[in-house]
């Protein structure tokens, strides 16, 4: 299997979230998409295969790995927390729904990710995921982004800005 | 006939001496063209070099420093002032960033000891269907 090519949403961690799935550790329960308090984003290299963990979307069991992970100089494993991700202040995720059948559900950010001061290498991606529960999944993953290629950071600034369509779109069909 | 006759005659003074190599020549031609060009730029030669009425020699000479002249020899003011940009501590003063911006829309920041990056990531698209939505 080819490394990873593609983004997307762990559909499991979605329904839960739709479905209102109890969940244990933490303080969140159920799952929420906008609780940028109990999301972190965390990096990941070129060597991830698609759909396979971590970045098995379809899987029913979407649990975070440090697996293919990137880290170094102001980039600890597990990565940062979205709600102090923008130069230490929240991102502010948005969730909207557009269309009339079908109906299209938009995942975005607020404010862009900001984080100075990172050395790092060979970062094709990110994975944002629930960090605290433990059950029914140990650190749920919710969203895996494929940026198209590798980008670096020496001494610097790490960002990711929304594009205008959003970080992520899911149609809804019946 | 006559014009190459003159012509010949006037460079006979800073011609070869006996033995000289047709080099050195070249050397000697050259260091004099250096003189006249360094003369002709000298204080004394374009009049700045005078005393002026009234002048005292510690203002002569501090206004041939101003100037790039000085006894005891010519000197230069080297200092050179750079300013470094306000919110960018990484770029190295007098060097400009290199800023790209790449097919997706990332830009990235470079200079020579720093590079930052900002990724717009293409938006992800899937379609999830229910069964019974919209009912």
């Amino acid at each position: 299997m080819a490394n990873w090519s593609s983004s997307g949403f762990y559909i499991n961690t979605v329904i839960a979230a739709l479905t209102s799935v109890a969940q244990t550790g933490g303080s969140l329960s159920p799952l929420n998409i906008n609780s940028s308090a109990n999301e972190n984003l965390s990096l990941v290299n070129q060597t991830a295969t698609q759909y396979t963990s971590p970045v098995a979307y379809g899987a029913s069991s979407p649990a975070w790995v440090n697996t293919n992970e990137v880290t170094g100089t102001g980039w600890s494993t597990g990565g940062v927390l979205l709600s102090t991700a923008f130069a230490g202040a929240d991102v502010v995720p948005t969730t909207t729904i557009t269309g009339s059948g079908p109906y299209v559900l938009t995942y975005s950010w607020t404010h862009g990710l900001s984080v100075t001061g990172t050395t790092l290498t060979g970062i094709y991606g990110c994975i944002i995921y629930y960090p605290n529960p433990t059950s029914p999944v140990a650190k749920p993953e919710l969203l895996a982004l494929y940026f198209g290629t590798g980008y670096n950071t020496v001494a610097g600034t790490f960002g990711i800005t929304p594009s205008g369509s959003g970080l992520a779109a899911l149609t809804l069909t019946a | 006939m006559g014009v190459s006759l003159a012509v010949m005659t006037a460079a006979a003074g800073a011609g070869p001496h006996p033995g000289e190599h047709s080099a050195n020549l070249r050397g000697r031609r050259q260091g004099a063209f250096d003189r006249r060009a360094v003369a002709r730029q000298h204080p004394i030669a374009t009049g700045r070099g005078l005393f002026v009425d009234g002048e005292t020699r510690e203002q002569f000479r501090e206004r041939m420093r101003s100037i790039g002249f000085m006894a005891g020899g010519r000197t230069r003011d080297k200092v050179k002032t750079v300013t470094r940009p306000e919110n960018d501590p990484g770029v190295d003063a007098g060097k400009r960033a290199k800023r790209t911006v790449d097919e997706l829309g990332t830009v990235i920041t470079q200079s020579d000891n720093r590079q930052d990056v900002t990724v717009t990531p293409p938006t992800a698209r899937q379609t999830l269907s229910f069964n019974g939505l919209g009912d």
